[in-house]
């Protein structure tokens, strides 16, 4: 790990203005993918500042404001996976918490770090330590290694930019189905756009010095049920391979609203309007289901080596609605 | 002192602990190379094995992906903080009942995951025993004597916990 | 000494359990030596390269350098052309690890890249770029032979002759005569790593002319031997310290002698600090223990003939393993004990075995766990599994009707002694019944054909036996026995303790021959320095070797301590017996002495402060023959059966609900709780048939992928339920009192036995591990 100066920011506003300062400041919330990411050394600038954010006591609470969940950015992943609030008013946010990484990652690990943290990517990950990094179209070099190479836990649904590399983040498919909206100290962001693989390294739409204070979650009402669901090869400790998370609300036996994110498959967590769409004015029956599986996957373009995901991703997808019934 | 080097002041086992830190040093290597309390282990250097699992505060929390600077003020409570007086902590004795230890390298971190479980949930089901282990390898892969251990640890965490109330 | 033991078959704690539980226990990364340097690698980018460029001078004048090591200085470890990515190209010795870190960026060093083979396949096609200049990839086991003679009143083979395969008979002919053949091609076992928990490393401090080394062994007296030749120092110079291993199976022990063996770690530790004077540290990361670690992977080719009833009457095996750039080529012996050399040994009467070891440009394999044995197995019992459908026989009975017995030969072979040896004991009926019932196997097992639906239920069975009897020269292993009047007594072994329990059960075997309680046997096993020589631990011998030593040793400290006791009473040794550290006539019993009184000691004059019993052990110990007759060998072997099952999603292509029940015949379980513990290492199996246990190297660039372990994934708490089952065969006569072996036996069979689950879930064979979610769609032709 290469030496950095550590500063703990007593507000946003100082955090914000020590990153102003810095040459290639670090905002640290948990750091349990920041100090991976240092420790491997897998990014070209070297970082000069980690600020971290925890002593901002301020930025950990969960509470119910009107018809909204509001979650701060330094709330824990433990805490959001047990938060009776949140497992009344959205299912799938805790259910994906409590799926993230291992108890002691989802002690520290924070919801902001969780949505902004860095894509998993094998050649991009690469430890400098065996035989150097890999600089990969998504570092600022030419090629992308994982098209040509081994991508079997890369995009099915094509590249941003050339790259393949999926948004790992287990929350962020259910905050997108949910329709939560990201705030940060310069604005308020629909979860559905805050992700974004055009902003090289970084997996989200943040420009420089720009922080996550805040998550918003609707309150799902009455009679909406949600269900997150993770496949991954070890049952602990393990990214996806998929991820589904589905929010429906039915009505008198009618779907009156619904929404499905996929996570795991694209550069972005991927909803599918279109899947959704084919739900609403029936019952959610499993004949029903399987069609808007298909739909949600109609899209896929899976490279060689991850067609397996295609079908991975509509099963578990349709596994998902049915627990919403 | 240069910008890479802070004081960091925290207790240890509930000794109060001053010392002069690189800002880029982990806790597990604070604990261990400053504090000579090798009893903290590091196995995968990159937060995917528990072994360096140590109790801040009550919360299980690893020591090789916290910096040491987050850990200032902080109460940090290490395997070498659960002997008392000589006497095996009742999670250490049923270990040693239940042979939850083979080559014991995942021991310490996991003996302190099950601590942190006990002092929230004084009566877990063996369900809630393996998610809440489920952060600690055990290479050895001794899981079934390790939850025995901790189901057993529990029981006599109870009963010593019913007499001493 | 009569059955009803006070000791022995309890499960009394683990000898140095507190240690273990509360922090103390010193690991090698646990010793800290004020002023010790560290040290830093530059590895190679490249499968294959030849330095073209390298200075050093800038990092070795970097304030706080003290050494930098290459080829140019320390040729016996570093070369100047790499054979793979991660091949240590220069070493950094500094005083932190900053230091060590910015003197690496100083280095200027280039390479030319040179063609590389990253696969077994690669390795052999026509044209393929050689790993090592000069020589194939591809090489023919030297030791293969054929044995052309047997002893008709022994049955044991007499005569070997060197041949380009392993075996017996004529397997054409073997299969001209059979009635039903069965052929498996072409199934892979992906190339794994040995799974150890402290990744290694080496603390040397070379010291007013001594070398102490702390790190960790599998045979602490054999490395330091050899290291001190090789170090070019007086074994009596070299201190070899070990307290505990931090798990290994059998993937640490270290080769100081080879460049082609990753013991790096070890050798440039004490290089530098012979060369400094200072203790030096060199520790592997994880990612670095991934690289260097050893692995393993095969392709095998199975045919096997049977008569219509199912029994068993050729085989014919052939195994290409891949060695990686170096390695241990022995390895590949083992893979033989699945065929009718051991397993099937009791009906196959013509076998031929045809093994070859493959280099790649990959980093090193040798054996662990198993040592070759599980990619036999997983051929051997997948053939088997297919057999059985062929010939319309339950996969229990087709295995019952040939699996080996008591008594039969073993003509798997040690190639430098012998050539065949009898089977002292098998057990495997017993361990088929046992999860037979446990498994409800009867009313559960269906054929694939009858199932249907999304998620299928799979059961898969194997059975397997593993080495445990190295009969071969230079096992001779040796411990000592010390009785102090206080009644206690101490043990001094050298015999390494990975987790797999063999210090607590040396201590058991001393206190049960002594008559003393298990509480007062003290151990001292920490160095070379202070123990007597025991052989490495390995192959699952533990037991079978050094119980030997440790009881004739102990049983010599109680012939001394009932002679002086026959003195004091005034009665004939054989009169006096001991229990509970009393000393009494047996006849009778009231006339008693403690050990003191025995001893007489009374301070500094007089009495007797110790006993010391001391036995040097040649294998094989005379009880070990049949009756007593020289070269006619018992071999005690690890054996028994395993039984998966799991539920396969059609859809998703997982596995789920996945338990593995694992019933071995131990003889008798000195401690029965440290064998079970042993039985739950087949969750390594489970690791390498469900978790993508393969070393995933990319294509291009010849670099490990999954090098650490977010993407190599050992197994976690949730991913499966084992279920272990002992089963006791008193009487083998390999040991003092009757048990045999468990160790890496558990790991053999489960890749097998999975292959056989999914293959009864949803009625396709994949043939090549891991059985990820990929495969298993690609299979049922979903994708
Ligand atoms: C072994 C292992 C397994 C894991 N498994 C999973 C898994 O299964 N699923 C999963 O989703 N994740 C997983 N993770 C990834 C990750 O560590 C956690 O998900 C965690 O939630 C990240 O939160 P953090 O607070 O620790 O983030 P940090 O490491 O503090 O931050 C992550 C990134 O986000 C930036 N950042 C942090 N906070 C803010 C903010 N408020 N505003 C703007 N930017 C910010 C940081 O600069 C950094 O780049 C795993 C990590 C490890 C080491
Ligand atoms: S997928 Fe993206 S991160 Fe991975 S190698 Fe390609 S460009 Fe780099
Ligand atoms: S060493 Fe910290 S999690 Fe593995
Ligand atoms: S006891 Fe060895 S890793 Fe758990």
């Amino acid at each position: 790990m290469k030496p950095f100066n550590y500063i703990q920011a007593n507000s946003l506003v100082e955090a914000g203005a020590i990153l102003a300062a810095s040459s290639n400041g670090a905002i640290h919330s948990g750091g349990t993918d920041l100090m991976g990411c240092l420790r491997d050394r897998i990014w070209m600038d070297e970082v000069d500042v980690v600020v971290s954010l925890s002593g901002i006591a301020q930025l950990k609470y969960i509470r119910k404001e009107g018809d909204a969940i509001k979650i701060g950015a330094m709330t824990t992943l433990t805490e959001i996976a047990t938060s009776s609030l949140v497992r009344e008013g959205c299912l799938m946010l805790a259910d994906a918490a409590r799926a993230t990484a291992s108890p002691q990652l989802r002690n520290v690990g924070t919801l902001a770090g969780n949505i902004c943290q860095e894509n998993r990517c094998w050649y991009y990950r690469y430890s400098y330590r065996i035989g150097g990094i890999i600089e990969c179209v998504r570092k600022g070099g030419k090629k992308c290694l994982a098209v040509g190479g081994d991508h079997r836990y890369h995009s099915i649904f094509g590249a941003v930019k050339k790259c393949v590399a999926v948004n790992p983040s287990d929350t962020a498919p259910a905050l997108v189905a949910a329709g939560a909206t990201i705030i940060t100290t310069n604005r308020e962001i629909p979860a559905v756009e805050f992700f974004t693989g055009e902003n090289g390294k970084c997996s989200t739409v943040l420009e420089a010095g720009e922080i996550v204070r805040e998550i918003s979650v609707p309150f799902g009402g009455e009679g909406t049920k949600s269900a997150f669901k993770k496949v991954a090869l070890r049952k602990s400790i393990d990214f996806a391979i998929v991820t589904s998370a589905a929010s429906v609300l039915v009505d008198d036996g009618v779907v009156a609203r619904a929404s499905i994110c996929l996570g795991g498959v694209a550069v972005t967590p991927h909803p599918s309007s279109e899947a959704a769409a084919l739900l609403i004015g029936g019952p959610l029956s499993d004949e029903r289901i399987a069609k808007a599986a298909d739909a949600a996957l109609a899209g896929a373009k899976p490279l060689k080596g991850n067609r397996y995901k295609v079908k991975m991703a509509r099963a578990i997808i349709a596994d998902t609605l049915a627990e919403c019934s | 002192m240069s910008a890479s080097e802070k004081i960091l002041s925290l207790t240890v086992n509930g000794e109060p602990k001053r010392l002069l830190v690189k800002t880029h040093w982990m806790l597990s290597r604070v604990l261990r190379e400053e504090i000579h309390h090798t009893g903290t282990k590091e196995a995968c250097g990159e937060g995917a094995c528990g072994a360096c699992t140590v109790l801040m505060g009550e919360k299980a929390v690893l020591a090789c992906m916290t910096l040491a600077l987050e850990a200032e003020g902080k109460s940090v409570e290490t395997i070498e903080g659960l002997m008392s007086a000589k006497n095996p902590h009742p999670i250490q004795e049923a270990w040693m009942e239940e042979f939850g230890a083979q080559c014991g390298f995942c021991s310490p971190g996991m003996i302190m995951s099950a601590k942190a479980l006990l002092l929230r949930n004084p009566d877990p089901t063996l369900g809630e025993v393996r998610e809440a282990m489920a952060g600690n390898i055990c290479v050895c892969s001794n899981y079934e004597h390790i939850e025995a251990a901790v189901l057993s640890a529990a029981r006599k965490m109870r009963e010593d916990g019913a007499q001493n109330g | 000494m009569a059955n009803n033991f006070k000791v022995l078959g309890k499960s009394v704690h683990q000898k140095t359990a507190l240690e273990r539980v509360n922090g103390s226990a010193r690991y090698y990364s646990d010793f800290q030596i004020p002023g010790t340097l560290v040290t830093r690698f530059i590895r190679s980018p490249f499968p294959k390269a030849k330095i073209s460029r390298l200075d050093t001078t800038a990092a070795e004048t970097l304030p706080g350098v003290e050494l930098v090591m290459s080829y140019k200085n320390f040729p016996q470890t570093f070369r100047d052309t790499m054979h793979y990515v991660g091949e240590q190209v220069v070493a950094v010795v500094a005083v932190d690890e900053d230091i060590a870190e910015e003197a690496l960026e100083l280095v200027d060093v280039e390479y030319r890249e040179l063609p590389a083979v990253l696969s077994i396949e690669e390795a052999l096609a026509p044209d393929a770029p050689e790993v090592f200049e000069g020589e194939p990839n591809c090489h023919d086991w030297e030791l293969h032979y054929y044995l052309s003679e047997k002893d008709p009143e022994s049955g044991l083979w007499t005569k070997k002759e060197h041949a380009n395969f392993h075996g017996f008979g004529d397997v054409e002919v073997g299969f001209a005569e059979s009635d039903v053949i069965v052929e498996a091609k072409g199934l892979k076992y992906a190339y794994t790593k040995s799974p150890a928990m402290n990744p290694r490393g080496a603390l040397a401090h070379f010291n007013s002319g001594k070398l102490t080394v702390y790190t960790h062994s599998q045979g602490m007296h054999h490395e330091k031997t050899v290291l001190a030749g090789v170090l070019g120092l007086n074994v009596t110079d070299v201190n070899y310290v070990c307290e505990y291993i931090g798990s290994s199976f059998g993937g640490k022990i270290a080769e100081p002698s080879d460049i082609n063996h990753p013991t790096h770690y070890l050798i440039v530790a004490c290089l530098a600090s012979l060369e400094l004077s200072k203790p030096v540290r060199c520790v592997y990361t994880r990612e670095e223990e991934m690289l260097c670690g050893w692995s393993r992977g095969s392709l095998s080719d199975v045919k096997i003939g049977f008569k219509d009833d199912g029994t068993l009457h050729a085989i014919s095996y052939d195994n290409w393993m891949e060695m990686g750039s170096g390695g241990d080529k022995w390895t590949i012996k083992n893979s033989l004990l699945a065929t009718g050399t051991t397993l099937y040994s009791r009906n196959c009467k013509h076998m031929r075995g045809k093994l070859r070891y493959v280099h790649t440009n990959r980093f090193l394999s040798c054996g662990w766990q198993g040592y070759g044995a599980p990619e036999g197995h997983y051929g051997v019992e997948v053939a088997m599994d297919m057999a059985a459908e062929k010939l319309g026989i339950d996969p229990i009975e087709l295995r019952r009707m040939n699996h080996m017995r008591g008594g039969d030969i073993d003509a798997g072979y040690d190639p430098l002694l012998y050539k065949s040896c009898y089977i002292s004991s098998s057990g495997i009926s017993e361990c088929l019944d046992a999860l037979e019932k446990r498994s409800e196997w009867k009313s559960r097992w269906r054929h694939p054909s009858e199932k249907s639906g999304r998620y299928r239920e799979g059961l898969g069975i194997a059975i397997f036996c593993m080495g445990a009897g190295r009969p071969g020269p230079g096992n001779n292993t040796s411990a000592e026995v010390k009785l102090f009047p206080d009644g206690t007594a101490k043990l001094y072994s050298a015999l390494a303790e990975m987790g797999q329990g063999q210090h607590t059960v040396q201590c058991q075997i001393v206190a049960e021959v002594l008559g003393i309680p298990y509480k007062k046997i003290g151990l001292v096993w920490q160095e070379t320095d202070s123990t007597p020589w025991a052989s490495i631990a390995a192959s699952s011998i533990g037991t079978w070797l050094q119980s030997w030593p440790t009881y004739e040793a102990a049983h010599e400290v109680r012939r001394q301590l009932l002679a002086l006791a026959a003195g004091v009473l005034g009665v004939e040794v054989e009169k006096l017996d001991i229990e509970d550290s009393v000393i009494f006539v047996k006849d009778e019993p009231s006339r008693t002495l403690t050990i003191g009184e025995a001893m007489g000691t009374l301070g500094i004059y007089g009495g007797t402060h110790e006993l010391i019993g001391y036995y040097s052990h040649e294998v094989p110990h005379p009880r070990c023959l049949r009756d007593g007759k020289p070269g006619q060998l018992y071999i005690p072997k690890e054996k028994g059966a395993q039984l998966v099952s799991l539920v396969v999603d059609t859809e998703t292509g997982m596995c789920h609900d996945v338990k593995v029940i694992n019933a071995q015949d131990v003889g008798r379980a000195l401690n029965p709780k440290i064998v079970e513990g042993q039985f739950l290492n087949a969750r390594h199996g489970v690791e390498n048939a469900l978790l993508g246990s393969d070393c995933i190297v990319d294509k291009k660039s010849g670099r490990l992928l999954n090098g650490n372990w977010i993407d190599y994934k050992p197994t976690s708490f949730l991913d499966c339920d084992i279920d272990p089952i002992i089963i006791e065969k008193p009487g083998d006569p390999t040991h003092p009192f009757g048990a045999t072996a468990c160790g890496e036996g558990a790991a053999c069979p489960t890749l097998a036995a999975f292959s056989n689950a999914i293959y009864n879930a949803i009625g396709v064979r994949i043939k090549e591990t891991p059985f990820t979610p990929d495969k298993i769609l690609a299979a049922l032709g979903k994708v």
